[in-house]
């Protein structure tokens, strides 16, 4: 069903945008807090534009590991996979590049920064 | 800070209990005032006030517990406050320890130390003109500061032997990340990678097991006081070493390993010259990966007080989301892409 304008990335700018902007007349805890929920916002906004395709892209990649990362995250554990370190790391990377470039992109190393 | 005229209730009576607390240690006539509050917060109630006594006039601390986390990492205020007579006593820097309280005080779980002047805020520390001179103290006295911890007997800190992290701190941050029941792949690896290169015949030294620039008040000329004693444990004297090099503590500084600060062969023979045991670098580079694991589990740790209720915050669902930053981090340091 169409639903009316601001769609939902318009919405979270709109309150990234205010929040912004009132930042500055705030001090101590709360001047910190409207820093963080900016932050939270903005990846809030990389998530709703990225999540979906690097979702799909990390099923494919994890597919023949253990299905979900509770149960990869087990066997890592246990030891059982310790052979499969060479195999294992790259995809955990690309697994841990996907989530910081939702969360602070900026905070890549510049070899695994986009664009 | 709120001015003393916009205290709510319960800080009323907070503030009488402390007045009737410092009359029961230094006599009828004494009194406080100037009471600022410094944080209200989740876990702990910090106010700056003026013991005043006659002529004179002494600024102090407050520090009460308000809550405790279920699995805290965090020593109570008791060991705390012991803690801080032990580093006294071995010259570390630190707020002058004054009371506990104690139950007649109604005041439930804190003590009160002196006031110490200077910055904490690391950005400030690590740019400003006005501490270039701490900073070229700052290796030579981190480092001291390290080797008389370090240096105490760990029999005077014993009430910290049993605590999950004098015990196994690895296990212990293991503990706490599955009862905070969010899965990690990446960091299982590095816990693999651990778990097969613990380094052996470690010593056993009182550790403060927080050391970092943001935990230290300095000024100017250089470092005035260690605080935030609560993870202090009994473990090998390289895990603070570990930890005060953690490229998270480096505050964008990366080049420069020591807290941002410092380069890592000036303060290993700094630690050295001040009667320190020698410096293993292979077992830094393992507590600094281990620091890492333990970073990680305090963000989630903070995420998930807030996602369950217990104490909830933008700056604690932030931590939620900042826990793949280091994840990264510990991920190019095991690939050696960092050091």
């Amino acid at each position: 069903m169409h639903r009316d304008a601001p769609e939902l990335p318009e919405i979270l700018r709109t309150v990234r945008e205010f929040v912004d902007e009132i930042t500055d007349r705030l001090g101590g805890q709360d001047r910190y807090h409207a820093l963080c929920t900016s932050y939270l916002l903005a990846v809030a906004e990389r998530e709703l534009a990225h999540g979906p395709a690097v979702d799909e892209a990390e099923r494919a990649m994890f597919s023949e590991w253990a299905g979900d990362s509770s149960r990869l995250a087990a066997q890592i554990r246990s030891g059982a996979l310790d052979a499969q370190w060479d195999r294992l790391f790259p995809l955990l990377l690309t697994h841990v590049i996907n989530k910081v470039r939702i969360s602070k992109p900026e905070h890549l190393h510049p070899m695994h920064r986009e664009g | 800070m709120n001015a003393p005229n916009a205290l709510s209730d319960p800080l009323v009576t907070i503030i009488e209990r402390l007045r009737a607390a410092v009359r029961r240690r230094f006599g009828e006539a004494a009194d406080i005032d100037r009471i600022d509050v410094a944080t209200l917060g989740g876990s702990n109630r910090t106010l700056l006030f003026d013991l005043v006594d006659g002529a004179a006039r002494r600024r102090l601390v407050f520090r009460q517990e308000t809550y405790t986390l279920p699995n805290s990492p965090f020593i109570a205020p008791h060991p705390q406050f012991k803690l801080l007579q032990i580093a006294q006593r071995h010259g570390v820097p630190v707020p002058d320890p004054v009371f506990e309280f104690a139950p007649e005080d109604e005041l439930d779980r804190g003590y009160v130390v002196g006031f110490v002047e200077g910055e904490t805020l690391p950005r400030r520390l690590l740019h400003d003109a006005r501490f270039a001179d701490a900073r070229k103290v700052f290796s030579a006295e981190a480092a001291g500061i390290l080797a008389r911890l370090h240096a105490a007997d760990p029999a005077e800190a014993a009430f910290l032997a049993d605590t999950p992290d004098s015990l196994d701190p690895l296990a212990a941050q293991l503990a706490r990340l599955d009862y905070y029941g969010e899965a990690h792949p990446a960091l299982e690896l590095a816990v693999r990678w651990l778990e097969q290169r613990r380094p052996q015949h470690a010593r056993r030294v009182l550790l403060h097991g927080d050391f970092r620039v943001g935990n230290m008040i300095m000024g100017p000329e250089g470092i005035r006081a260690v605080l935030d004693w609560e993870c202090s444990h009994l473990g090998d004297p390289m895990e603070d070493f570990g930890w005060l090099c953690l490229r998270s503590w480096r505050f964008g500084n990366h080049d420069l390993a020591v807290g941002g600060i410092g380069q890592r062969a000036a303060f290993y023979a700094a630690y050295e010259a001040a009667g320190g045991q020698p410096v293993d670098p292979e077992a830094v580079r393992w507590w600094e990966i281990f620091g890492f694991v333990r970073w990680m589990v305090l963000n989630i740790m903070q995420a998930h007080g807030h996602w369950s209720g217990e104490r909830r915050s933008p700056a604690f669902a932030a931590c939620g989301r900042n826990t793949c930053l280091i994840e990264y981090d510990l991920l190019m340091s095991l690939l050696g892409q960092y050091d």
